[in-house]
């Protein structure tokens, strides 16, 4: 071994780390890792170039050894040759470092600079895709592939390219070399390569595969073992249950233990076999008698035998780290495969640049959407007036939020159009359409940095004070100044803790900032606790003036006196009109407030003889539907 | 930390506080190898002196490649099974780690488990231990062998030429202290890059999170330039971290390889003022191959397992965590009522008090609401009740029993609580109710999923109570996965429920099955229950009411709402947010007035517990 086991490791414990994708399509990846070394042509080159010759130079010793013995042996051995031979071995050692650190330098270097530009590609790339790509993919899945996936290939860049290159060119070199200088003698030091190599390819590849992924799975296993074990860590101690009777953690232990030791099994023998024919001195092993057999016909001359005996015991070894180096070769490839896989998700068409509606009425011609191959929305067409409220209802599952979603152009649609003010939105300017657009979600964003910082993200030139106006008509003003350093106050993991009806009032005044023409609301009481939903349905209000609102919401109380409601079944329009005309027409749209109204009847009771169910406390749900 | 080397072998079983003696067997196994790997170096030698001396022998020479093939034979029937013992016993070991981790944080106060934690925490449970136990099986070995070669080989030339071997010795002071600096500056730069590494991952955290919404305020430029800065520091920190430590790490190689040519200059010397054969200064030159190499391999060893240093450390951590102290005795309740008597809690040392003296007691088969404002406290009071932290101050008796003087099992036997939200695990339907009783025959399974209101979904998944659920049951809606929550307290049949938040609204839609659900699971047991909606806990027999920690208001909600104070004015005010208007109204309501207005006109006969 060398300096280069070292280096394999890479600093970064990710390079070993176990693989966790699951989403990457094993294969075909190597191209893909060839194309990433050609944007750094030259310092991995030289880096590799730097490596060869550093493993060059390593095989000095070997040879002063040779001649050292021969010296000390001949009959008028020359103290001063064997002296400067030694000060050769310092002056070779020397080089053989600096050569290497030199590599090392020069691979790092140009590595981290292609995972630099790798990460940047794909933070990039995540501006160009159609929005509901996040939510589509599993925000863990693109975390791993911006970090783990990424780090992987330092690896490969950094130690797998120079280092392997070194190991596999150096002793074919060698081996070429000791088979011009004596055929039979080079036969008899190399006759256990091949085996050694055939134990290897038995190891590595008639059940690499099979045995890559059951590892895989094991690990994939003890990973959301632990996670079900974390989350749900107050189940389990209000439960009673251990460790050891919490079976999925034991059965992912267990199975790990298994696969360790079935492996361990299978592959000791034909790995151990393997290491031990390239190791220094075995094949001293096969060189002894026939070198002496040969000596003894006469056709080899002593100088050559000691050649082969002292040289050929040191030039196989650095062979064993291409065993080491295709081992992690897969995982890496899967990784790699996994970040070209969002390298090459198709960008959203970004329209015509300053294409900008100057009307705000939004119109849902035949519109038909999907996700995958799982249709959700059927033909459904309506029109929300220019500043007018329209609210969705519908049951869950019903289609609301893709529909509302589908505005903001998360996604695009399969068939028919979305227009705003008569103009298809994928004809507008994407960044300028999303400018005349506020969304108020269930979920808010914050990022760590100051209550401004996020309340600015709205409106980067905003002044203090139309951002204190803001935060007064989303009513969480008084929130904010009563915090220790009121706007200047950090929120996030490390900073000041809001409710879940504070952020939802603080996105309010993010929308109050940008002063959109169109106002999307989601759910957005959904959460919220007593106090802040009276707070945030006068925001709300207040924010809605004056301006085309789409609103959905499960509270239908709400939406009473929104101006038009669309009633959304399994993804079709059933009936668009007044709560006043609905309720008397529409048997979907009753059945939806009597559902409503009778989970507001409700009220907790312990008592043997309470009601079995809240029917007791209300007519059911077709006593009470209305003729 | 400084990790010696005797801590290097023992790592895996201190880790997983057990003795493995397959372990033990393996490592020296792998020493031995290791040792019988220089025999051909000495056949090199005793073939080399003959074949200069020019009497090789056929005797001989069968001699010597008989020592070699029996080496060879010898190392790999041993490697082999060290191979074995040191995969099967580490990943054992580690194995063990992992349950004794799960196991010990199991009784770690809830208020250790904040988000960072858990996080941290998993990190160390996955990652981190897999890292480490890689590492460590597989190099465990090189490092026995790089311990024991230089051991014995070096005892070797000793015997074969003491001042010889003192002088093929005599770098190694040097290049060991270059190897420790180069760990002790590998650990700094490590140590100053873990956040650089964390401010990263933290940045591409908050890049994905917050890229929707940064495209949709059109400010994807901004959040793009906060993660550039910290990929660009994470560019620099992990080249400095490779680059940095570069030349010491040369230097101790160098040190090692010099070694060589210093044994040469001391044997030439000592040939040429005719102290020495030259034979002794061949041996000494060919077998000292065996003894440098090693070294290096050992420096090798020693700075891959510092990468382990990281993980072994938090890993400790945990385990110096203190748990909720048991009981050695457990005293058993044999009534069901609860007594809040003084109760002070506080999160955090500096924090401000969550809980300040609260006192009540919750007679035995009744319900108690608590409410107030978000922060109010309601969460940590029943919290406290299942014990999942220990009060500050003051007592929590159950039956008159302070939970204290209970085991932590015998508490749990007698507390469901159902939470808002749902842990579902992977595993089937039925394993997922089971956990309520393990034991449990399938008819109770059926009989709880019915009161629960989820038989029929149930029924109507693929595989019925066999379906697998998979990522916590995503597939299934928020209130079928509160159902089957509330199933799973049902089968466990406790006294005392508490419910937190379990009735807010997760899946509005379902709010009518869960209702019933949560109505089949209070029937005559003691009930606390932290409710939003304070229409759903009006018939409690007594409502708490908390206000920064401190109770403010108890009674029932016609005496609350009488008394005109903080549950009035919640009251008020949810009695008002259920309408939505177009304007914002100047004042609320003077009176609650739950008028029909809240209900379709048509449908006005669905309000009697309203009215």
């Amino acid at each position: 071994m060398s300096e280069s086991v070292l280096s394999h490791q890479g600093i970064e414990p990710e390079v070993l780390a176990p693989p966790e994708s699951e989403t990457a399509q094993p294969g075909g990846g190597m191209a893909g890792l060839f194309r990433l070394v050609r944007t750094r042509p030259w310092s991995l080159g030289a880096a590799c170039v730097l490596s060869v010759l550093s493993a060059v130079v390593g095989l000095a010793p070997t040879l002063l050894v040779f001649g050292i013995a021969a010296e000390v042996l001949s009959n008028s051995p020359d103290a001063d040759q064997v002296v400067f031979y030694a000060s050769l071995g310092v002056a070779a050692a020397l080089l053989k470092h600096l050569l290497f650190g030199a590599s090392t330098i020069l691979a790092h270097v140009a590595a981290y600079g292609i995972l630099y530009d790798l990460r940047v590609a794909i933070a990039r790339k995540m501006a160009e895709v159609p929005l509901g790509f996040f939510s589509r993919r599993q925000t863990g899945a693109l975390h791993k592939a911006m970090n783990e996936d990424v780090q992987g290939l330092e690896a490969f860049l950094a130690h797998m390219l120079p280092d392997g290159v070194a190991a596999f060119t150096v002793p074919v070199a060698a081996i070429v070399l000791m088979f011009v200088v004596d055929w039979r003698m080079a036969l008899a030091a190399f006759v256990a390569v091949p085996f050694a190599l055939l134990a290897q390819v038995a190891m590595f590849s008639r059940e690499a595969r099979e045995s890559y992924t059951r590892y895989h799975e094991a690990t994939e296993a003890n990973k959301r073992a632990v996670h079900d074990y974390l989350r749900g860590i107050h189940v389990i101690k209000t439960f009673g249950l251990d460790a050891r009777s919490f079976g999925e953690l034991r059965r992912a232990v267990q199975k790990m233990t298994d696969y360790v030791d079935d492996y361990a099994r299978r592959s000791a023998p034909p790995f151990i076999v393997a290491l031990k024919l390239l190791s220094g001195g075995t094949n001293a092993l096969f060189i002894v008698p026939v070198g002496v057999w040969l000596l003894h016909t006469g056709t080899l001359d002593l100088a050559t035998f000691v050649f082969f005996l002292l040289v050929s015991t040191q030039v196989l070894s650095p062979f064993l780290r291409i065993a080491n180096v295709m081992g992690n070769l897969q995982l890496l490839l899967e990784g790699a495969d996994n970040v070209q896989s969002i390298l090459d998700e198709p960008s959203l068409p970004r329209g015509k640049r300053g294409a900008i509606p100057t009307q705000h009425g939004i119109r849902f011609a035949n519109v038909s959407f999907g996700y995958d191959d799982k249709p959700v929305l059927h033909n459904v067409s309506f029109e929300a007036p220019a500043g007018k409220v329209t609210a969705i209802v519908g049951a869950s599952g019903s289609g609301k939020t893709t529909l509302a979603r589908l505005v903001p152009r998360f996604w695009d649609v399969d068939s028919g159009a979305l227009e705003v003010g008569g103009v298809d939105v994928r004809s507008l300017d994407l960044d300028g359409w999303l400018r005349q657009v506020a969304l108020v979600f269930q979920d808010v964003f914050l990022f760590s940095g100051s209550v401004r910082d996020n309340l600015r993200l709205a409106r980067a030139d905003a002044t203090d004070e139309q951002i204190d106006r803001a935060c007064r008509a989303a009513r969480i003003r008084d929130v904010i100044t009563a915090l220790p350093e009121g706007y200047d106050t950090l929120l996030g993991e490390r900073g000041a803790r809001l409710s879940g009806g504070e952020k939802q009032r603080l996105s309010i005044a993010r929308a109050f900032l940008k002063d959109a023409p169109v106002l999307i609301l989601d759910e957005a009481t959904a959460f919220a606790d007593a106090q802040s939903e009276a707070m945030i349905q006068d925001a709300l209000a207040e924010l809605c003036k004056d301006k085309t609102v789409i609103v959905i919401a499960h509270k239908l109380s709400t939406i009473r006196n929104a101006d038009r409601i669309v009633v959304l079944d399994d993804g079709r329009v059933v009936d668009v009109g007044t709560h006043d005309a609905l309720i008397e027409r529409s048997t979907t749209y009753q059945g939806l407030w009597s559902a409503y109204s009778r989970s507001l009847g409700w009220s907790l009771d312990n008592t043997a003889n309470s009601a079995p169910s809240p029917r007791s406390n209300g007519p059911t749900a077709t006593e009470d539907r209305p003729r | 930390m400084n990790m010696r080397m005797t801590q290097v072998f023992t790592l895996a079983e201190e880790l997983a506080g057990r003795r493995d003696p397959g372990l033990r067997r393996g490592i020296a196994q792998g020493a031995i190898e290791a040792v019988l790997g220089a025999v051909p170096y000495v056949c090199l030698y005793l073939v080399l002196a003959d074949v200069f001396r020019g009497e090789i022998s056929w005797t001989r020479t069968a001699v010597v490649t008989a020592a070699m093939f029996a080496a060879l034979a010898l190392q790999i029937v041993i490697g082999v099974r060290s191979m074995i013992n040191i995969m099967t016993s580490s990943y054992g070991l580690f194995g063990s780690t992992r349950l004794r981790l799960a196991e010990h944080i199991r009784h770690l106060p809830m208020g250790w488990f904040t988000h960072a934690r858990s996080g941290a925490l998993a990190d160390v449970m996955t990652r981190r231990l897999d890292l480490l136990s890689e590492i460590w099986s597989h190099f465990i070995a090189y490092f026995a062998g790089g311990v024991a070669i230089p051991l014995c080989v070096g005892a070797f030339l000793m015997f074969v030429d003491w001042r010889l071997g003192l002088v093929t010795m005599a770098t190694l002071p040097l290049a060991f202290g270059l190897l420790r600096s180069a760990l002790a500056l590998l650990q700094r730069l490590t140590r100053g890059l873990l956040p650089v590494i964390d401010d990263a991952n933290h940045a591409v955290v908050e890049y994905i999170r917050g890229i929707q919404v940064l495209r949709v305020y059109g400010r994807f430029e901004t959040g793009l330039s906060r993660l550039l800065h910290a990929l660009a520091r994470l560019r620099q920190g992990s080249i400095r971290i490779e680059v940095g430590p570069a030349p010491l790490i040369g230097s101790y190689g160098f040190t090692i390889d010099a070694g060589f040519a210093v044994l040469l200059y001391a044997g030439v010397w000592l040939w040429t003022t005719g102290d020495l054969e030259p034979q002794t200064l061949l041996l000494f030159v060919v077998v000292s191959i065996k003894f440098f190499n090693p070294l290096f391999d050992l420096g090798v060893s020693m700075l891959l397992l510092r990468f382990g240093d990281q993980a072994l450390r938090r890993t400790q951590d945990v385990f110096e965590t203190p748990p909720l102290p048991e009981p050695a005795e457990g005293q058993q309740p044999t009534r069901f009522d609860i007594e809040l008597d003084g109760v002070d809690f506080t999160y955090e040392p500096e924090a401000p008090p969550a809980l300040v003296d609260v006192t009540a007691r919750l007679p035995e088969c009744s319900l108690t609401a608590i409410v107030g404002p978000s922060g109010s406290g309601k969460s940590t009071l029943a919290h406290l009740v299942a014990r999942l932290w220990d009060v500050g101050g003051g007592a929590i008796r159950l039956g008159g029993v302070d939970v204290r003087d209970m085991t932590t099992h015998e508490l749990h036997r007698h507390v469901s609580m159902v939470f808002q939200d749902v842990v579902l695990f992977a595993g089937s339907v039925r394993d997922n109710i089971l956990v309520g009783n393990p034991d449990a025959p399938h008819e109770d399974v059926v009989r709880v999923a019915k009161a629960a209101q989820a038989h029929a979904f149930i029924e109507a998944l693929p595989e019925g109570y066999d379906t697998v659920l998979t990522e916590g049951g995503q597939t299934l809606s928020g209130g079928e996965r509160q159902r089957i929550s509330i199933a799973r307290a049902l089968l466990k049949d406790a006294p005392v429920v508490l419910l937190d938040e379990a009735t807010a609204s997760i899946d509005p839609a379902g709010e009518v099955e869960i209702q019933r659900a949560i109505d089949a699971l209070v029937k005559e047991r003691t009930v606390v229950v932290i409710a939003h909606r304070l229409r759903t806990i009006q018939r409690a027999h007594q409502i708490l009411v908390l206000d920064e920690g401190r109770l403010v208001e108890r009674g029932s909600h016609d005496e609350l709402v009488d008394h005109d104070g903080l549950y009035a004015r919640l009251w008020r005010e949810q009695q008002r947010s259920q309408g939505w208007r177009r304007s914002p109204e100047p004042a609320p309501d003077p009176t609650p007035d739950p008028t029909p207005d809240l209900m379709p006109p048509s449908v006005p006969s669905s309000l009697p517990t309203i009215a």
